[in-house]
């Protein structure tokens, strides 16, 4: 196909989904030549039924970070939330956020800085990480974390940091109870104590963009019924400084999903809430959002296909298993993958097996969770996520592992680790970063065991942003007047993979900044 | 394809409500089931007259409880509170949680289910036991919210 006919056919596309589009869209120009100003604007409402400094979409970390920061700062602010819980995926999450430098680091002799945080994060991201971003967050960690101690009241466990996969020392607090929920609740309680309750079941249709290329407000439906589309009643809410964007991922939106990366069909679960849908994705990319980076879909390589969702397996995997113990392949009985590794390696390496139908387990011995929050371990059992057994034998029987390998396995790692300065373990499989503190033989009985089943989790594309959390604009590169955007909604912090924990702290940092950006913003109207 | 039409339009006819659920008449008291119902038989055979009978937990205890068989709209009722008592007066709104809270004391709930298997639901840590609304539904079927993400199979009243 020639150039030219190659560009009529274009054309021909854009005028398709111009009509297709209806009225929303009817006054964009189709001539392609006119690129000078943003041809994205929406018809304005006859009239607004509320008026709010800063409106922001979401509840979740971001959202709410942003509501605090924006309310402190004077404003008058609302917060939108869709379903009919606050919290979104942030209220379900593990509860890890990354601080590089901390005081527990420090109490705990662990050198770490935001260069070597940000070094980490763009090794994992294969260099599409922006990093200009990188260098906010990792240099915004260590005192956001103590911020939420300080301002918020969030408890962390004292003597325990943890090593996500990627990351080349241990650096992530953990919240007392393993959930995000130990932040999101003190945000939402401070919010309130200011006078700010989101507004549940209040589903955004539309972002109103004037032709002057600033955003205005938003088109709402309150007493939105998820997932009924066209449910609620339709209202117009004008932003006088900003919209904030914080309206998360779209891990459980199987069609959008599939656009982005067409493997992940319905089969594949998500450790996702049922709301991480792409609604506002495409209403944002409608008005001239630039989105970038949105075929890369995390799957989370620690999840089990014996709970739904998230579960709890992830802290077992993870937190006990893939930093004090051991993942085997268990129809070889040997090791596949270095369990430190960042999750995209993991996850792949898992999924690769599963295609040819062999079964992956995680497995640590007592004294390996013995650093799990109390309770998590009787409640993985009590589901059966986790079996327990009394001798090495008798995990080889159970998975229908060939035994001689997989003891062999075991006594190779074992022996490594016994020949290494006990100060700085080493593994030959376990070689992507430095082993945590407190690595020992697998020993001691009895020996945990989960199967793992990888889950679509994290979203790392997203809307583009600078360092001030302005959305960009996809047509000039330069901020779209009137609007922020933080968190998962957004991209480019992340690249190609996101490093465990590293996702709350975004969150926060970039949360934060729209906020007080937003309600530092000149008003209109 | 006639056969299909024909199946089609059967199933639209076996479709129509028989006995759909009557118009809610505000001041009716519960145990007047006919001022909503009409002739519909809404009780068992060999029930005792409501009018005459006395308190319904006197017999409704243990096997024979009202959970599951009446909505709570119905329960409510019939132990005295009218739909002012959770509505308010004047146009009915939507009944927040502190309305329940007035009576049913959250720590209390969470007492009473403390041995529930593998989590409280009314000790959740996300905070959703607040609200009421996301299980407990007075005119439709309670649904478990906690399945949205969880297994955890309990029977909702």
């Amino acid at each position: 196909m020639s150039e030219e006919s190659n560009f009529s056919r274009r054309g021909f596309l854009g005028a398709g989904s111009a009509l297709l589009g209806g009225l929303a869209l009817a006054s964009v120009p189709l001539d392609a030549a006119s690129k000078a100003a943003p041809e994205v604007e929406t018809a304005m409402p006859r009239k607004w039924d509320e008026t709010f400094d800063v409106v922001v979409v979401g509840s979740g970390f971001a959202g709410l970070a942003a509501a605090y920061e924006a309310k402190k700062a004077g404003a008058s602010v609302v917060v939108l939330e869709k379903m009919p819980t606050a919290g979104g995926n942030s209220i379900i999450n593990g509860g890890i956020v990354s601080a590089a430098g901390s005081p527990l680091q420090a109490k705990m002799g662990i050198k770490d800085s935001p260069e070597l945080m940000a070094q980490d994060m763009i090794k994992a991201g294969l260099g599409l990480n922006h990093p200009d971003l990188v260098k906010l967050i990792s240099e915004k960690s260590t005192e956001t974390v103590l911020w939420t101690v300080n301002e918020l009241g969030v408890k962390y466990l004292d003597n325990e940091l943890v090593q996500e996969g990627g990351h080349t020392v241990k650096r992530s607090y953990k919240t007392y109870n393993s959930s995000g929920s130990a932040i999101v609740l003190p945000q939402l309680e401070k919010l309130k104590a200011l006078g700010v309750e989101p507004r549940l079941e209040t589903y955004v249709a539309k972002i109103y963009r004037d032709k002057d290329g600033r955003v205005k407000g938003l088109q709402v439906r309150e007493g939105y019924e998820f997932p009924k589309a066209g449910s609620g009643k339709v209202k117009n809410i004008r932003a006088r400084k900003g919209v904030v964007l914080a309206h998360g991922g779209f891990g459980q939106d199987v069609a959008y999903r599939m656009i982005q990366d067409p493997k992940l069909t319905a089969k594949v679960e998500s450790t996702n809430q049922p709301g991480a849908t792409a609604e506002m994705w495409r209403e944002a990319s409608r008005i001239g959002c630039n989105i970038i980076q949105g075929d890369w879909i995390q799957v989370g390589p620690w999840a089990s296909p014996d709970e739904k969702g998230f579960g709890l397996a992830p802290h077992f995997a993870q937190e006990a298993a893939s930093m004090y113990g051991i993942w085997i392949d268990a129809t070889t009985g040997k090791r596949f993958i270095d369990e430190l590794a960042n999750r995209k390696i993991r996850a792949d390496a898992i999924m690769m097996l599963m295609n040819q139908g062999h079964q992956c387990v995680a497995m640590a011995d007592a004294k390996g969770v013995s650093r799990l929050t109390p309770g998590v371990m009787t409640k993985l059992q009590e589901r059966g996520v986790v079996k327990a057994f009394q001798t090495l034998e008798a995990v080889a029987d159970h998975y229908k592992m060939p035994k001689a390998d997989f003891l062999a396995t075991v006594e190779k790692y074992n022996t490594n680790i016994r020949n290494s300065d006990p100060k700085d373990p080493k593994d030959d499989i376990k070689n992507s970063t430095k082993l945590p503190q407190g690595t020992a033989p697998i020993e001691t009985a009895p020996f945990y065991v989960s199967r793992l089943l990888p889950k679509v989790h994290h979203c790392m594309g997203g809307i583009y942003t600078n360092t001030r959390a302005e959305a960009m604009d996809i047509t000039t590169d330069q901020p779209i007047p009137g609007l922020y955007a933080a968190g998962e909604a957004t991209g480019g912090v992340h690249g190609a993979v996101r490093l465990g924990s590293c996702a709350v702290i975004d969150c926060l940092v970039m949360g934060r900044a729209a906020g007080s950006n937003a309600a530092k913003a000149k008003a209109w109207g | 394809m006639l056969r299909f039409l024909l199946t089609a339009l059967l199933g639209v006819i076996t479709f129509l409500p028989a006995s759909a659920a009557p118009a809610r008449k505000p001041g009716v008291k519960a145990t007047a089931c006919a001022a909503c119902h009409g002739k519909d038989k809404v009780l068992p055979a060999g029930h005792p007259d409501l009018k005459k009978a006395g308190a319904c937990a006197t017999c409704h205890t243990g096997e024979k409880t009202l959970r599951g068989k009446l909505d709570l709209a119905h329960r409510h009722g019939l132990a005295g509170i009218d739909c002012a008592g959770c509505h308010g007066k004047g146009k009915p709104a939507k009944v927040a949680p502190a309305a329940c809270m007035a009576c049913h004391d959250l720590e209390a709930l969470a007492a009473k289910t403390a041995q529930a298997k593998d989590h409280n639901p009314h000790a959740d840590q996300h905070g959703y036991a607040k609200n009421c609304n996301l299980c407990h539904h007075a005119h439709k079927k309670p649904a478990n919210y906690c399945l949205t993400c969880h297994s955890f199979n309990w029977p909702v009243p």
